[in-house]
């Protein structure tokens, strides 16, 4: 015998199976979605307005806008990824390499590691001779080099992450520019087009 | 015929029983609703990145393989949902078979990110991911785990380094745009105000996305709400259900310049498929994809429809070329019921096979 849960499951599958047919065929009806297109884009220039006005009165009040504070934690976002790209370009040069072939997979060092030794040991005995002094004293004045400038990128982002916590030094500059005129950014459509490899 | 009659009785009075225990079931997940913890295998950061950070998962396997699997998720999921709850996480499942799992952790994007390009995903935060992950394993070629646009990203990925893919996994992922069903409609040039939507909004919010996919199934949340109300004397189905709203519920933002690209060349001008898609200057072939190439496709996907995944056997010049259509759909093929017995085992072993 049928029971009542039995009877349920069926009259709503019944249901279910009668009105998703319904749906489907009205949810995909072009004039609907013709509609829904342009609610959306009505709300949204409405939605754009609303957000100039704000940034006009932000302006006007000697603040900056969201606008202008977003872009500067884009550009530190910027700044950042720079900085990871430096610290870690060792092992990334590393990996290119091994996927070049110049350099073989840890698993295949192994039988290397003799030749490497040999290498080690004379090495050593060469590194009385001027040739190999001045190779480990130009590769030191490159790395202090490198170390330079991972301090002014240290510098700069300290700079920029103070200068966002503080609002009044915002509103600061925006007040020794003129009203009306905060901190203006160029677009940041470029911001993330550099390419690996490069500073 | 009293005997039928007093069957029918018992039937009714047992229905209006578990009726008043529902009733007070509801009250109480309602006052109290249970706690779910979500992606409780150890991991550890092991990169970071702005807000994306790359995640190693610790295994308690005695061997593991040499061939690393790093797990690629949308930008709009979070990193839990292939880790969900105990007995439902498929990262613990390749774990313990020995597999060494690394994932993606895309975070919450800002209003600052808004302008981070596709190009950036794919060419800067996962190429050193990537990178990250050959460094820490040791090996010179890598798993690539794509789920859904993930799994796109991956796909693209593989296409511009195919040296470095070993295996390519993509779990029901997008690749012929046109085929993508209703979500392909409802970004259709005509009725679609992209740009304004973008330059509005910025980041495009969870609730704009969550609201799309309702669409593809208005009445789900009806019978959602009807099997909740029929098993919620389960405690492990009440469980499950809870883990699996947090996951469907809980998206992040997608960046604004990155959905833009990815609805416009894409969704609208399908450009992956016919091989015009560029990324950082660089054209994507797919015919480029070499690696052993495994696409797992949900046969009632309503958000990733079969055919949009299936043709990427076709597009790729692999040797070990392999598509498999399987029961369940855009979520459940991996973590319903039945992936446990289904989908994992199928992804395990023929990961297993190749990672040696």
């Amino acid at each position: 015998m049928i029971t009542w849960m039995e009877l349920s499951d069926q009259y709503f599958q019944w249901w279910q199976d009668a009105a998703s047919s319904y749906v489907d065929w009205f949810k995909d009806q072009p004039v609907l979605l013709k509609a829904w297109g342009a609610f959306l884009d009505q709300s949204l220039q409405m939605k754009r307005i609303t957000d100039q006005a704000l940034d006009e009165f932000w302006r006007a009040v000697r603040l900056a806008c969201r606008e202008e504070i977003t872009r500067l934690h884009e550009r530190l976002n910027v700044l950042e990824s720079h900085l990871v790209e430096l610290k870690e370009r060792d092992w990334a040069e590393e990996v290119d390499k091994r996927i070049a072939g110049k350099v073989v997979a840890p698993e295949d060092l192994k039988p290397l590691r003799k030749t490497l030794d040999a290498m080690e040991k004379q090495i050593a005995e060469a590194s009385a001779g001027a040739g190999v002094r001045e190779g480990i004293a130009s590769l030191e004045a490159r790395l202090g080099e490198l170390l330079g400038e991972l301090e002014e990128i240290k510098e700069i982002v300290h700079r920029y992450s103070s200068y966002l916590d503080a609002q009044p030094a915002i509103s600061k500059v925006a007040r020794r520019r003129g009203p009306g005129r905060g901190l203006q950014m160029r677009p940041s459509k470029k911001l993330f087009s550099f390419r690996r490899g490069r500073r | 015929m009293w005997e039928a009659l007093n069957s029918s009785q018992e039937s009714v009075w047992r229905e209006v029983q578990d009726n008043i225990r529902r009733a007070e079931r509801w009250g109480e997940l309602c006052l109290r609703p249970p706690r779910v913890e979500v992606g409780i295998t150890p991991k550890e950061v092991v990169y970071r990145e702005n807000k994306a950070s790359l995640y190693h998962y610790r295994g308690e396997a005695h061997e593991v393989k040499p061939i690393p699997v790093l797990i690629v998720y949308a930008l709009i999921n979070r990193l839990y949902i292939l880790d969900l709850i105990p007995g439902r996480s498929f990262v613990q499942h390749l774990l313990s078979n020995g597999l060494d799992v690394y994932a993606v952790d895309w975070g919450t994007p800002g209003d600052e990110d808004r302008s981070i390009p596709l190009d950036y995903y794919i060419e800067g935060y996962l190429d050193r991911m990537v990178k990250k992950v050959m460094a820490l394993s040791g090996a010179r070629q890598i798993s690539l785990f794509g789920y859904c646009m993930g799994g796109t990203l991956a796909a693209i990925h593989a296409a511009l380094h195919p040296e470095r893919v070993r295996n390519l996994v993509l779990l029901t992922t997008p690749i012929n745009f046109e085929e993508a069903g209703y979500l392909a409609r409802a970004v259709d040039k005509e009725y679609f105000p992209l740009d304004a939507l973008v330059d509005a909004l910025g980041n495009i919010p969870p609730w704009f996305m969550q609201a799309g996919f309702k669409t593809l199934n208005p009445l789900g949340d009806v019978a959602k709400v009807y099997n909740f109300c029929k098993n919620m004397l389960d405690e492990s189905f009440v469980e499950n259900f809870f883990a699996m709203e947090k996951w469907v519920n809980d998206n992040v933002p997608f960046p604004g310049e990155a959905y833009r690209k990815f609805i416009r060349e894409l969704y609208q001008e399908n450009l992956l498929y016919q091989g015009k898609f560029t990324v950082d200057g660089q054209r994507v072939d797919l015919k480029r994809i070499n690696g052993a190439h495994l696409s797992v496709v949900a046969s009632e996907d309503t958000i990733v429809p079969p055919k949009a995944a299936l043709c990427m056997k076709e597009l790729i010049s692999s040797q070990d070329n392999q598509a498999v259509l399987l029961p369940g759909g855009h979520v459940g093929v991996i973590v319903g019921g039945r992936a446990l017995k289904t989908t994992w085992p199928r992804i395990t072993e023929w990961l297993l096979e190749r990672s040696e």
